[in-house]
């Protein structure tokens, strides 16, 4: 709760670099809205995307055309992401001999904590920046971490929800058409 | 490297001092659900917040804590958590006894146990006044906890999201009846059974009205994504049960949305909360309950934020309510803030 009757100030504290204040105003009325959109799951076409990646270089879904692909959506405060970061970053390592990609879109996060985080853990895949959520939206995704598995022509093959175990990430390769 | 910043007004929010940083040293301010918390004594402001562990590991973090120097500046922070990399996910609050209480999430005992939760006691200048202690196991490990008082400080209430072995994450209230050094046994306010692997970073707001009841506001995903919203239930027996959750806004599109309440002095009870628009932006949107527990307000959307809103905290004064949340836009941040006057 929100309320402290010690003090007739009212304090604002944020992990911010920029503070705006707005005029008050009156509330205006709203109604309900909004709608709920149909979720890309298996057998369904993995929905096109361009990101900035953390280099600022663009960054899709049409990057990987042609080719098996692995989404991990991870955020660099998630417990789980990072417990599962070593298998992805060892599958992306291997990805290249293997014949498929990996992308991480970081989700609800700063590109500063990102670079941080991939610095520290030595991350080997390319990692696109999803600072409005626009693509975690269009995946339906409530939390990372979520993995999909894209096969060359661009059909998503599995989708792990949480953290993926070796076992997982080995079986959605193989369906998003990867020889193992 | 983030900081963390305070601003204040005297006026009800009509003017602001300029921002002032509160950490005094450069350090990786976390923010989001794990953001810096204030409290207020006596005119004095009072601030704590989490900072990646040793290695960088937000999650094996630590608490770091500033007070108000009375000179226009800030205190030099310290660490609160006596084991390092172990702790986050803070929030300092004052009882009516004047002293402060901070609580987070421990991780000292750590993997495959659940957290624990930790606290301790400072004096209005700062001096510690316990060492952390233990008063409760299970919690999730990344949702923001609550708190409530009573009998002047007697009367401790924390609520809190628990993780079970199978993953489910509900809601607990534990009530301590001797000023926080010991709680009992939790008391699950919702069984909504929202079975989930990964990190909600959503926690629970708790309000105490003058007659007694508590009012909890919650984001659960229930059971299926049909269930998912902001939910609010009501103890009438000081905590002992809790009333069927009432929806307050389902979901519009899979998102994990944040919630918070303030109770007013006239027992109205004030939510708000984030939820996404038409538009696919996450907005702020507020509704109030009449205190015969039944009447809801129409639901209103406050903010526009042209990228998205969230995680907004209540503050009620009087007859005023201010409300602030985060605003984002790509790599632009900010915060925001509206008043209006209520129970008139």
């Amino acid at each position: 709760m929100k309320k402290h009757k010690r003090s007739s100030r009212v304090l604002l504290v944020a992990g911010l670099c920029l503070l705006v204040l707005t005029p008050v105003i009156g509330w205006s009325q709203h109604g309900q809205h909004g709608s709920q959109s149909s979720a890309p799951g298996v057998g369904a076409p993995a929905i096109a995307f361009d990101l900035k990646s953390i280099d600022g270089k663009s960054v899709g879904l049409a990057t990987f055309r042609g080719r098996p692909l692995m989404i991990n959506f991870f955020a660099s405060w998630c417990d789980p992401c990072r417990e599962e970061m070593p298998l992805i970053n060892e599958l992306a390592a291997k990805s290249g001999k293997d014949g498929y990609g990996v992308l991480g879109i970081a989700v609800e996060d700063t590109r500063a904590a990102i670079m941080q985080y991939a610095q520290e853990a030595k991350l080997v895949f390319p990692i696109a920046l999803d600072l409005n959520s626009t693509v975690k939206r269009a995946y339906r995704i409530f939390g990372p971490p979520a993995t999909f598995f894209i096969d060359g022509q661009g059909t998503i093959r599995d989708v792990v929800i949480g953290p993926i175990t070796p076992e997982r990430a080995r079986e959605g390769l193989k369906k998003a058409g990867v020889s193992l | 490297m983030r900081n963390a910043l305070l601003a204040w007004s005297a006026d009800g929010g009509k003017t602001w001092s300029s921002p002032g940083r509160v950490n005094s040293a450069v350090e990786a301010v976390q923010g989001e659900e794990n953001g810096p918390k204030v409290a207020l004594v006596d005119k004095r402001a009072y601030v704590v917040w989490s900072i990646p562990g040793a290695k960088g590991d937000k999650t094996r973090a630590n608490i770091r804590f500033a007070m108000d120097d009375e000179k226009g500046g800030f205190t030099a922070a310290r660490t609160l958590n006596e084991v390092k990399d172990a702790a986050r996910f803070p929030i300092i609050e004052t009882p009516p006894d004047g002293n402060l209480l901070v609580a987070w999430i421990d991780r000292r005992i750590d993997n495959p146990k659940p957290r624990q939760l930790y606290l301790m006691r400072l004096s209005p200048d700062g001096k510690s006044l316990t060492k952390n202690y233990q008063v409760g196991e299970g919690l999730c490990e990344c949702c923001k906890l609550g708190i409530a008082f009573a009998d002047g400080g007697k009367t401790v209430y924390m609520v809190d999201r628990e993780v079970d072995g199978n993953k489910i994450r509900n809601h607990v209230l534990r009530k301590s009846t001797d000023g926080a050094a010991s709680f009992g046994a939790p008391v699950e306010i919702s069984n909504d059974g929202w079975q989930v692997p990964s990190c909600p970073h959503s926690g629970p707001s708790i309000g105490r009205d003058r007659r007694g009841q508590l009012h909890v506001s919650w984001f659960t995903l229930g059971r299926s994504e049909q269930e998912a919203g902001i939910y609010y239930s009501v103890s009438k027996d000081d905590g002992k049960s809790f009333a069927p959750r009432q929806l307050v806004q389902a979901n519009t599109a899979p998102e994990t949305l944040y919630a918070t309440l303030a109770v007013g002095d006239d027992d109205r009870v004030y939510l708000a909360w984030s939820n996404l628009d038409g538009d696919s932006k996450a907005q702020i949107f507020v509704r109030t309950l009449a205190p015969d527990g039944r009447t809801w307000s129409p639901i209103q959307q406050i903010s526009r934020a042209k990228g998205n809103a969230g995680r907004p905290v209540l503050a009620l004064m009087k007859n005023q309510l201010q409300i602030a949340w985060t605003e984002t836009d790509g790599e632009d941040s900010r915060v925001v803030l509206r008043s209006a006057t209520v129970g008139e």
